[in-house]
C-alpha cells in the first residue's frame, strides 16, 4: 500500500510548485497579449462555430442543442491533446529545469497537463451558459464530473509521462503524437453523434478510454445521464493504472535525461 | 561513527562515461532504424568516453572545497554528479545533509516574471515551503540590493542584476551544503566581496561549500582543501594554497 501510495507523493509534496508552475505558464502564454486569457475560451469557441456551421448548415443535422453537445466534448479534448502535445515536448523543452537542478523531473511534465486543466476549467461556466440557454437539465449526473476530471488527469498525466521520455531519445515522437491526437479527434464521438456510427462500431468505439471520457462529459451535460457503474470503476482503474505505467516508465529512464537533452 | 558523521560528503572510486555525440547518434526514429538495419547499432559502445576517471575524496562538514581545472576536465560534471542530477557510470558519492545546487545562476528562472515570482519559485524549487519563502523575502532582496526593481520582469535586469538575485536566494534558503559553479567571478567588485563575506559566515556555521572556480585567488580565500583535476583524473588533492599554487604552475 504504502509503495502504492509513494507513487502519488510528488503529486502531493509539490501541489503548490506544481500550482505555480502552470500559472507561470498561462502567464506566459497570453503574455502581451490583448484578450489574454479570453483566448482559452476564444479557441474553442471559434472552433464551434466552424462545427456547427459544418454539422447543421451544410450536413443539416438535426440533432438538438448541438453546440451545446459540441463543446461538451471539444473543451476536454482540448484539454487532453494539448497536455499531451505539450507534455511530448516537455522534458525535451525543459532547459536548465532537467540539466541543472535536482527536483523531481515529472513536474515539468504534470506542470503541462495542470496548466491545461485551468484552460479548461475556465471554459466549463460558458458551457454552463451554454446548457442554460439551451434549456436543457443538469442534474445528479454533475455530481461525477470532479472523479471524470481526476480520471482524466491521471490518464493525461500516465501518457504524457511515456511519450514524453520516448520523446528524449526519439525526436519523432512528438510529430508521431501531433497525428495521433488529430486522428483521435475523429475518431470518437466528439463532432459527431454515436447512433451516426455503423451499429457495430458504436460500442467498440468506446474501448478506447478517452472515447469514453468524452461520453462521461456528455452524459453529464448533454444527455444528464449517470454512466453504467461498471464502466465507470473501470475507467477509475485505467486512469490510475496509466498513471502508474506511464510513471514506471518515465522513472526508468529519469536519470538520463540530463545527458541526452 | 563520529568520524563518519563528521563527513558531509564522499565521493568513492567514481567513474563517469559520456557517450559522444555526433551525427550518427540516433536521436530520431529513422536513422535508429536504419543504424540497426545496418547492423552499426553496436558502434555505439566506440562512442563512449570517460568524463571522469577515478575520483575519490571526503569533504568535511564546515569545509569549503575547492575544485579547479581547465575547460573540460570534468569539473561541472562532478558537481553534477554530487547534487544527483546525473547518476555515475560506476562508484558511489554519499551526502549528508540537505543540498542546494547553484550549478549555474538563476537557472530555472523565467525572464517574463518578476523578481519576487522567481523568487518563490526557485525557493519551492529548492525545497522550501511558501511559508519559509514569504518570510525569507525581505533577508533575500535586501541581500540581493534590487528592492527597486524586484516587481518588474527579470527580463530587464542586467546579467549583474540577475546573478545577485540567484545568488541572493542560494544563499539565504539555509541548506547545509551549498554547490557553488563559477560564481564568484561575476557581479561587481562590491557584490564580489559581500558574496565572499557570506560564505565565510556560511563556513562559520558549520555548512559545507563546494566552489568550482578557474580563478586561484578566490579559492585560496575562500576553501580550505581542494582538488585540481586534469582529464578527468585527481591530479592533486590538498589543502586549497598546494592546489592553486599546482593549478598556476600548470595553466
Amino acid at each position: 500500500m504504502k509503495n502504492f501510495l509513494n507513487q502519488f507523493e510528488v503529486l502531493i509534496k509539490y501541489r503548490y510548485l506544481i500550482w505555480i508552475l502552470a500559472l507561470k505558464e498561462l502567464k506566459v502564454r497570453y503574455r502581451g497579449s490583448f484578450l489574454g486569457f479570453f483566448w482559452s475560451l476564444m479557441n474553442p469557441l471559434l472552433l464551434l462555430i466552424i462545427y456547427t456551421f459544418l454539422f447543421v448548415v451544410i450536413f443539416k443535422n438535426t440533432a438538438k442543442a448541438y453546440p451545446v453537445y459540441f463543446f461538451t466534448g471539444i473543451l476536454p479534448f482540448t484539454w487532453f491533446q494539448s497536455s499531451i502535445l505539450e507534455g511530448t515536448n516537455s522534458i525535451v523543452a525543459g532547459g536548465s529545469f532537467i540539466t541543472k537542478s535536482t527536483f523531481p523531473s515529472e513536474i515539468v511534465v504534470i506542470v503541462r497537463v495542470v496548466a491545461n486543466f485551468i484552460n479548461y476549467i475556465l471554459g466549463v461556466p460558458i458551457l454552463f451558459l451554454f446548457v442554460f440557454v439551451w434549456h436543457l437539465k443538469i442534474g445528479f449526473p454533475v455530481l461525477i464530473f470532479p472523479i471524470v476530471i481526476l480520471c482524466q488527469f491521471f490518464i493525461s498525466c500516465g501518457i504524457a509521462m511515456f511519450l514524453s521520455t520516448l520523446q528524449v531519445f526519439y525526436r519523432d515522437t512528438l510529430q508521431i503524437v501531433m497525428n495521433l491526437t488529430q486522428f483521435l479527434f475523429f475518431a470518437m464521438p466528439v463532432m459527431y453523434f454515436t447512433s451516426q456510427l455503423p451499429p457495430k462500431l458504436r460500442h467498440i468505439i468506446y474501448i478506447n478510454p478517452i472515447a469514453y471520457l468524452m461520453k462521461n462529459y456528455q452524459d453529464i451535460f448533454y444527455f444528464n445521464y449517470f454512466p453504467r457503474p461498471v464502466f465507470f470503476i473501470l475507467l477509475i482503474i485505467i486512469s490510475i493504472l496509466t498513471y502508474i505505467l506511464g510513471r514506471a516508465y518515465f522513472y526508468i529512464y529519469k536519470d538520463q535525461f540530463a545527458e541526452f537533452v | 561513527m563520529s568520524e563518519e558523521n563528521s563527513i558531509a560528503i564522499e565521493v568513492i572510486n567514481v567513474f563517469k562515461e559520456f557517450r559522444r555525440l555526433n551525427i550518427k547518434s540516433p536521436t530520431s526514429l529513422k536513422s535508429r532504424i536504419i543504424n540497426i538495419l545496418k547492423g552499426k547499432e553496436k558502434l555505439k559502445k566506440k562512442d563512449k568516453f570517460l568524463v571522469l576517471d577515478d575520483i575519490s575524496f571526503n569533504i568535511n562538514k564546515g569545509e569549503a572545497f575547492g575544485i579547479m581545472g581547465r575547460n573540460g576536465a570534468g569539473k561541472s560534471t562532478l558537481l553534477k554528479l554530487i547534487a544527483g542530477i546525473i547518476v555515475p557510470t560506476r562508484g558511489t558519492i554519499k551526502v549528508r545533509g540537505k543540498l542546494t545546487p547553484l550549478l549555474e545562476l538563476g537557472s530555472g528562472f523565467h525572464p517574463e516574471l518578476t523578481g519576487r515570482e522567481n523568487i518563490l519559485i526557485n525557493g519551492l524549487i529548492l525545497g522550501l515551503s511558501k511559508k519559509e519563502i514569504t518570510s525569507l523575502y525581505d533577508q533575500i532582496i535586501d541581500f540581493s540590493e534590487l528592492r527597486d526593481v524586484i516587481d518588474q520582469p527579470i527580463r530587464t535586469y542586467s546579467s549583474g542584476m540577475y546573478v545577485r538575485l540567484a545568488f541572493s536566494i542560494a544563499m539565504n534558503v539555509n541548506p547545509d551544503i551549498i554547490l557553488l559553479d563559477e560564481v564568484l567571478a561575476v557581479g561587481d567588485a562590491e557584490f564580489s566581496k559581500k558574496s565572499k563575506a557570506k560564505i565565510v559566515e556560511f563556513k562559520k556555521k558549520g555548512k559545507t561549500m563546494i566552489l568550482v572556480s578557474h580563478d586561484p585567488n578566490s579559492i585560496v580565500e575562500v576553501c580550505d582543501n581542494g582538488l585540481f583535476l586534469e582529464h578527468g583524473r585527481v591530479a592533486f588533492l590538498g589543502n586549497s594554497a598546494d592546489v592553486a599554487s599546482k593549478y598556476k604552475a600548470i595553466v
